[in-house]
């Protein structure tokens, strides 16, 4: 199979050029490297390629077949038909990058319209079209602070998804950050506010905070803190779903906000592509990485919409630009635009759900012997950590009754013992909370 | 002319609608999407409790209506030649998109036990085997969400590389003046410092400008093959031996990998680091912007530096499994495996195609742009040698004369419903238009892109100064959006209300 239409016209075109060989195409290459073949398997027609790959993926267990109450970053969300009917528009998802933007007016107002819904909901006016994902998108914070406050110390709370702390490591190469985790509050599982006073200097470029946090822990004193930084950097990071019923991050002094925006109509996919949100204040749009789409006009006065600000960009600035990222994650943003239009304000009801079932959970789980759910006294969102005797024996046994019950965070968070992370949303059933909390009694019997 | 004539079929029209943004709506009724929440109190805290959630509020007709409506405003692959340069926009098969979407593949979670997700895993770790084959690498990781990420990952590998070998203080990174942006602006992020060398008079690696650039403080060259202008750096293994011979590493910026497929590799070469991009030579869409994939294949000695986990593959018991165990690994340069979902679709566009269907992409991606090279060479000046593989780089400045510029030849093509080439890009090339048509174009749309850029070139200047003419909007003024920056719905009303 293949999707080469001119093939039977090889000879004919070859002969137009006044050559009769596709070889002669390739005697620039040196004879000593060219190659007459590779060993790849051979192709297929489309009916065993679907048949091949259809039976492969049938070998995955999906969350659909089993409860899943897995979280930590990714999050399984009711997708509306209609987002799929958007995001299959082929129109725009075989679309380039912006170049022309007279050919891409609506790919363009699209994701001016991501941008305007991701600022209404983090309450910070600037937002790019998208970043690979959270963890990239953190680094490019930080790295962004660093420029703009001119100083070297980065304050990350403790709390925050390990991928992310090892991403930030790497992005954080070639500066002169110094980066300094806070611990949370063993008890509340919120940020140790006393370590953070402390550490807080006249160094301190920026702090990272997340809330709710990994634990799933709302940051209650989140809005004390851009006044404690002495015009440091508050860098928020959320899962934007919880924005729904949350202040938003702007409201309370967050310069930026960042997230993983998969939340809104995109699915998991084993963890790609995701969808990188990234949004600023207005002071510091210029030192945005990314592509901004902006509002314009054409010579004859009509609105229109083209990217900005390029000035910033690699394909312009090169080596001296604020980042090195070219192609995103914008179809991912176009579909996130088209649920929040699809949705609308039924968004605060997909974040009510979520968490009033993790409550719901935690609080039968607790009653289990031997375990402990939420075991912070924090309040939560969607999410909890749930101790028990023997994580591993807890994972292993509610996968057999086909049940994800969590993320082990030992290997990570070993202070916490035998933990699960737990997260719920509007998708988990009350006969699957069930399930789980029934499972953890067998368990406990055993 | 407007239209392609009718030998040709008709070319692309875009529709003109007064879209209005979705925030300009009146308020719709609107339907149920998961129903109220009882029992909702007390689920934030007072402090961090929000006021109001104030979203527009429409009914499904007019959401569908409206991104319907904004995608019959965009122009896609889909509907005609996108001839952009190193962009390698070629058709992107449906069986890719409908693999991609199968529950299988989107409805599990990256924290799954690997014994629920050995399909998946099956799929990364064949690709992963293809691609390493492909580039004759000795090992891939899929991690990298796009081109420039992988770049960035793969030097990443080089500073470390250099770091255990205790030869820490090399800090420059080589370009030639034909790279692309990313290349300067990934090495500039890790802290290195760029020296660009200046391509000799056929537009390849001017070997003793390298020579003279390369000593104890390089820490590698980045050089994509086939370049920019789409020509062949056929001393490329002296280029390598260069390079070896003062301990640094040689990169591969896969952008250009189209042409060579299966005609040769990388690894061959000399190269120790290559990019792959997807959505390029792999047949993903682009997606207006992305996502993409940008997975990096390192030789030998480099593997245990590569990003963990790479999926790796227990024959005893038949079992796919997250390798983390990687002695000097860079770590993750993102959360979880890299963009699956786009993986998917270049796993299934391999596996349909083939062994041999590889050749025949690099062959008739090579042929199309020799062809339109050949018509177009006697209308335009086609700077530096001839050979050229899958795509050239044209000068407009033969219109400076008539007062024109490449940017209004550009716009002047997409009142005949094609897609402008790259313009003003490699950097080295006055006035540039660089042309890649791919494999996948008809050869009639090849003609109708010739005749166009023939009937162009002795227009009527004023036509093309105003140009377009036929779009949904007129050129646009893009100094105005830079200094208003509107960027947002709330940056909109915002200024509404200043007037």
């Amino acid at each position: 199979m293949n999707y080469i239409p001119n093939l039977h016209l090889k000879d004919e075109m070859l002969k137009e050029m006044g050559l009769n060989n596709i070889d002669q195409l390739f005697e620039d290459i040196p004879p000593k490297i060219r190659i007459g073949d590779v060993k790849i398997p051979e192709g297929m027609s489309e009916l065993e390629a679907s048949r091949d790959i259809s039976a492969m993926f049938n070998k995955n267990v999906t969350c659909g077949m089993a409860a899943s109450f897995l979280g930590g970053g990714m999050y399984r969300h009711f997708i509306p038909s209609s987002v799929n009917v958007v995001g299959g528009r082929s129109e725009l998802y075989t679309a380039y990058t912006p170049y022309q933007p007279e050919l891409s007016q609506g790919m363009l107002q699209a994701l001016w319209e991501y941008q305007s819904y991701i600022a209404e909901l983090t309450g910070l006016p600037v937002v790019n079209t998208s970043m690979y994902d959270w963890a990239s998108a953190l680094g490019e914070a930080v790295r962004m602070a660093l420029r703009v406050s001119k100083k070297n110390k980065v304050l990350i709370a403790k709390s925050i998804h390990w991928e992310r702390k090892q991403t930030l490591a790497n992005y954080s190469k070639g500066t002169n950050a110094v980066i300094k985790e806070i611990p949370y509050d063993p008890g509340t599982g919120q940020v140790d506010m006393g370590t953070l006073t402390a550490e807080i200097d006249e160094n301190t470029a920026a702090l990272y905070i997340e809330n709710p946090n990994l634990f799933g822990v709302w940051e209650e004193e989140a809005p004390r803190l851009k006044a404690m930084l002495n015009g440091g950097v508050l860098i928020v990071g959320c899962n934007p779903m919880s924005l729904a019923v949350a202040k938003p991050p702007g409201e309370y002094g967050a310069d930026i906000c960042i997230g993983e925006a998969q939340v809104f109509g995109n699915y998991m996919s084993y963890g790609g592509p995701t969808l990188g949100m990234f949004s600023c204040k207005k002071e510091f749009m210029r030192g945005m990485p990314g592509r901004i789409i902006g509002i314009t006009k054409d010579i004859a006065g009509k609105r229109a919409f083209c990217m900005t600000l390029s000035t910033r960009e690699q394909h312009i600035r090169r080596a001296k630009a604020t980042s090195n990222i070219c192609s995103n994650e914008a179809m991912c943003s176009v579909r996130a635009a088209a649920y929040l239009a699809i949705v609308g304000n039924d968004l605060k009801n997909v974040a009510e759900h979520s968490a009033v079932k993790a409550h719901w959970l935690a609080s039968e789980l607790d009653k289990v012997d031997g375990c402990n759910a939420p075991i912070f006294e924090g309040p939560y969102f969607n999410e909890f950590v749930l101790r028990v005797p023997s994580a591993k024996n807890a994972y292993r046994h509610l996968l057999n009754n086909n049940i994800f019950g969590g993320i082990k965070l030992k290997s990570e968070f070993p202070d916490l013992g035998e933990t699960l992370l737990v997260a719920t949303t509007e998708m988990n059933t009350e006969e699957e909370l069930q399930r789980y909390v029934k499972a953890m009694k067998t368990l406990e019997v055993k | 002319m407007q239209q392609g004539d009718e030998r040709k079929g008709p070319a692309f029209q875009q529709a003109k609608f007064e879209e209005p943004l979705l925030f300009e709506y009146p308020v719709s009724s609107k339907g149920v999407v998961v129903g109220t929440c009882e029992a909702n109190k007390g689920l934030v805290p007072a402090s961090l409790c929000r006021e109001k959630l104030n979203l527009p509020q429409l009914s499904e007709v007019e959401v569908i209506r409206h991104f319907t409506r904004l995608s019959e405003m965009t122009y896609g692959v889909d509907l005609g030649i996108y001839p952009l340069g190193s962009c390698t926009m070629k058709y992107t098969p449906k069986i890719c998109e409908e693999m991609a979407s199968l529950a299988g593949a989107t409805d599990i979670h990256p924290a799954q036990d690997e014994s629920t997700v050995q399909g998946a895993l099956q799929m990364m770790y064949e690709l992963q085997s293809m691609l390493a084959e492909l580039g004759g690498m000795a090992e891939v990781s899929l991690q990298p969400a796009a081109g420039a990420h992988g770049e960035y990952t793969g030097l990443l590998i080089v500073h470390k590389f250099h770091e255990v070998k205790g030869e820490g203080e090399r800090n420059q990174i080589i370009l030639p003046d034909t790279a692309h942006g990313t290349n300067p602006a990934s090495a500039a992020m890790i802290g290195y410092e760029v020296v660009e060398i200046k391509s000799n008079k056929d537009g390849t690696v001017d070997l003793d400008a390298l020579k003279v650039a390369t000593n104890n403080k390089t820490a590698a060259f980045m050089l994509t093959n086939p370049n920019t202008l789409g020509i062949f750096e056929n001393e490329v293994c002296e280029v390598a031996g260069i390079l070896h011979d003062a301990g640094a590493l040689l990169y591969y910026d896969g952008a250009n990998f189209n042409a060579i497929l299966s005609k040769c590799r990388p690894g061959d070469m000399g190269y120790d680091i290559v990019h792959f991009n997807l959505h390029k030579s792999f047949a993903t869409p682009h997606g207006g912007g992305g996502p993409g994939s940008g997975p990096i294949g390192v030789v030998d000695n480099l593997t245990e530096y590569l990003p963990v986990p790479v999926v790796a593959k227990d024959n005893r018991e038949n079992r796919y499994f997250l390798d983390y165990d990687k002695e000097n690994t860079v770590g993750k340069v993102r959360s979880f495996f890299g963009n699956f979902g786009v993986m998917v679709k270049a796993y299934t566009y391999l596996k349909v195609i083939g062994r041999k269907g590889v050749k025949d992409v690099a062959e008739m991606a090579v042929l199309n742009s020799c062809y339109m090279k050949e018509k177009l060479k006697k209308h335009f000046p086609l700077p530096y040698k001839d050979a050229r593989k899958h795509e050239f780089v044209l000068s407009g400045e033969n219109m400076a004369p008539k007062g024109l510029k490449t940017l209004d030849i550009a716009k002047r093509l997409i009142d005949y419903g094609i897609h402008p080439p790259t313009i003003y890009f490699p950097l080295i090339v006055h006035e540039a238009l660089m042309i890649e048509p791919t494999e996948t174009e008809p050869k009639a749309e090849l003609d109708r892109f010739i005749e166009a850029m023939i009937k162009i070139k002795d227009e009527d200047p004023t036509i093309l100064h105003e140009a377009p003419h036929n779009a949904v909007v007129k050129r646009l003024d893009e100094v105005w959006a830079a200094k208003e920056t509107i960027l947002s719905y709330m940056m909109l009303k915002e200024k509404q209300e200043k007037q």
